[in-house]
């Protein structure tokens, strides 16, 4: 699937590492580059054209970003990556916060620490094969007075998706607010953040086709938030002894403005448009589930559901006879490039006492071709899996 | 184990690029966990392992399973392989520096130290300077009469040498051994040792010289020694004996004699006393060294 529109395939690798960072078309590298090319400049402070242009860019990319998630445009805020957005909203949080037990470190490690400075409670909700107990949930937000639920919408541990439109709605029901880590999610598949009526949506470009360092961060009640840092951009006006802050989206985007980032984040959302995210999302599946029954014919462990089809784009595995970093490597050397480790899920390996796993994340450049050199490389290794 | 390895391996090609000089670090940092019984952190071993078992698979993916398998045993093995050579090659340094020959003192086999066999090698008897399977016996001076070998310089130390004018062997080790006669305090004591055809009719004549003139056997012997194997003949034995201003006459007439047969054959029975199997032959204080060697191997034998 539309493989050729990817440049760095020309190398002949099987890719499955899309869940750490995905591959870029020729569409997203041609519009960056563009910027850096055909109009470098400031935007929403020169007034020369290659300054207007910047600025339009900017806006139009804002515009089909938040299009791409169904959500208007001030509520929708550059931020560098999903970890960013979730420590901005961290920044403002108070009361007690919910989490499952499965949250990358970014929507971990931010909340372990405002506790540890008493600025919050923080729960957690178990998670298990077939993800959450909604009904534990529900018991969660009613008996805890829950303030803040913050979880993945697609675990990167083992590519579990979570019933976040339930979930919010529950929150709600009970006047809690959500906040969604949609990095896994996001390009995926289709994300409609006004029928999932979340009140935070953080997401990154790099894992959607788009550029590194680029990610974003929906807010449904900007007021209510307060920017994490100040500077450039986020002000009106500045006095000796007080400051007017810019609205949203601007008070929370401090400072100069990765403009080619954002512009090749905005060209692999409309690439991913142009395809279909549906299309997108059998597509990963269908590759996954190759991937499931290769892994089961090598008796490797997979984590979380043995049913493919709710892994979404990622198998997890965990070999018997050899270590993790032992496959990883060894697969890399037949041209088949997975993760090891422990996906900055730490908590979850070390709950579970188990050493990590091996990651085959697939995306939408993924074909059979290279489900084909996964088999090979695997049957090399048959006997000592 | 393979760290280990690697951190010998890296370290040694860390002088020569920086690249190995962080695997190396990685590999020492490898090290010091293993010994103090915890945990390669680096990775290092597993990249390792992995690369030697892919690169066994390249050739067979049975051998490369097989590698992998069994890598922590095959890497104790090569580890131990690895300090029993680090040890043999010590020692064959230690000799190498002692005797010039990794082998021990007077061994004849391939030195790695000395590629070219500069310090190898000996004229054997009865053979025209081939290098012989050499004998395994005893080379002692005891019960040897030193009294018929020449005394061709004084000096505090006694130095016994027995050489052939005529073999490969002693003609490549007497620049040295000049050089030692001349620098160091040393009395020599010499007897023509002829394992060569060519060198048969030098030996009564250097005796004349030796018991009429032994100051004057050291030019002699110079004037041999440099002259080519091939024009060694009477002729230039008389060149030799004008060059130290010896009277060549009276010298060859001596040579003749057979009072001067009777001394050299019992001379050549004391010298077969002392077990020699090939030449040169050098006593040095006692200690006895075949073949040619380097100069600090007389040096060090002396107090």
């Amino acid at each position: 699937m539309n493989r050729d529109d990817f440049p760095i395939l020309k190398k002949d690798i099987a890719y499955f590492d899309s869940s750490c960072v995905s591959l870029k078309p020729q569409e997203v590298i041609e519009a960056m580059n563009s910027y850096y090319t055909e109009f470098t400049a400031c935007a929403g402070r020169s007034s020369h054209a290659w300054g207007e242009k910047t600025t339009s860019e900017m806006e139009k990319s804002r515009k089909i970003l938040a299009d791409f998630f169904n959500v208007k445009q001030k509520n929708t805020i550059f931020t560098r990556n999903t970890t960013e957005g979730i420590n901005i909203v961290a920044a403002s949080a108070k009361g007690t916060v919910l989490t499952t037990d499965k949250e990358h470190n970014s929507n971990l490690v931010p909340w372990l620490r405002l506790k540890q400075r008493e600025k919050i409670s923080w729960m957690i909700l178990e998670t298990n094969e077939t993800g959450i107990q909604m009904d534990t949930f529900e018991s969660l937000l009613e008996k805890e007075r829950i303030s803040l639920v913050s979880v993945h919408a697609t675990s990167n541990l083992d590519g579990m998706s979570l019933p976040v439109k339930e979930m919010a709605k529950a929150a709600h029901k009970h006047g809690a607010k959500i906040l969604v880590d949609g990095a896994q999610a996001a390009g995926h598949r289709e994300v409609d953040l006004k029928s999932w009526d979340v009140d935070y949506f953080a997401c990154s470009g790099h894992k959607m086709l788009g550029p590194s360092g680029m990610g974003l961060l929906y807010v449904k009640d900007p007021e209510a938030l307060e920017p994490l840092m100040l500077g450039g951009e986020t002000v009106k006006e500045t006095w000796l002894d007080r400051y007017e802050l810019e609205d949203s989206p601007h008070r929370f985007e401090a400072g100069l403005q990765d403009y080619g980032g954002i512009i090749g984040f905005a060209a692999a959302a409309k690439y991913l448009e142009k395809i279909g995210l549906s299309k997108v999302e059998k597509h990963c599946q269908a590759i996954n589930e190759q991937i499931t029954e290769l892994a089961s014919a090598h008796g490797l462990d997979i984590l979380g559901n043995q049913e493919a089809k709710l892994r979404g784009s990622i198998t997890s595995v965990i070999p018997k006879r050899m270590k993790i970093h032992e496959l990883n490597l060894l697969l890399s050397k037949s041209a088949v490039y997975t993760r090891s480790g422990a996906f900055c899920v730490h908590s979850w390996f070390n709950k579970h006492n188990l050493p990590g796993a091996v990651r085959f994340s697939a995306h939408l450049y993924n074909d059979e071709s290279d489900v084909e050199k996964a088999k090979e490389a695997l049957r090399k290794l048959k006997g000592i899996l | 184990m393979i760290c280990l390895i690697a951190l010998i391996v890296f370290a040694i090609l860390g002088i020569f690029s920086a690249k190995y000089r962080k695997l190396a670090a990685e590999a020492f940092d490898c090290v010091f966990r293993r010994v103090t019984f915890r945990k390669c952190q680096t990775g290092l071993d597993t990249r390792l392992k992995v690369q030697l078992t892919e690169l066994f698979m390249r050739l067979s993916p049975d051998v490369g399973r097989f590698v992998f398998r069994r890598f922590e045993i095959l890497s104790w093995l090569f580890t131990a392989l690895f300090v029993w050579s680090i040890i043999v090659a010590g020692i064959g340094g230690y000799h190498y520096w002692k005797w010039g020959n990794c082998n021990g003192q007077n061994a004849q086999g391939f030195c790695i130290f000395d590629p070219s066999g500069e310090n190898t090698g000996s004229s054997g008897l009865d053979q025209k300077c081939v290098v012989p399977e050499l004998a395994a016996q005893g080379l002692t001076l005891e019960d040897v009469d030193t009294g018929l070998f020449l005394t061709i310089q004084e000096g505090k130390e006694e130095v016994v040498f027995l050489g052939c004018y005529a073999c490969e062997y002693t003609r490549k080790a007497y620049p040295t051994l000049r050089k030692f006669f001349e620098n160091e305090n040393v009395t020599v004591l010499f007897a023509p040792f002829p394992t060569h055809e060519k060198s048969v009719f030098l030996t009564p004549i250097v005796n004349c010289l030796g018991m009429r003139e032994p100051e004057k056997v050291m030019g002699f012997n110079d004037a041999i020694f440099a002259t080519p194997i091939e024009e060694l003949d009477l002729t230039s034995a008389g060149s030799a004996l004008d060059s130290v201003r010896a009277n060549s006459t009276e010298i060859l007439a001596c040579s003749q004699r057979n009072s001067t047969a009777i001394f050299s054959e019992l001379q050549h029975e004391e010298a077969l006393k002392t077990g020699i199997y090939g030449t040169p032959l050098v006593f040095v204080n006692g200690e006895p060294v075949v073949g040619p060697r380097p100069y600090r191997v007389y040096k060090r034998l002396l107090p």
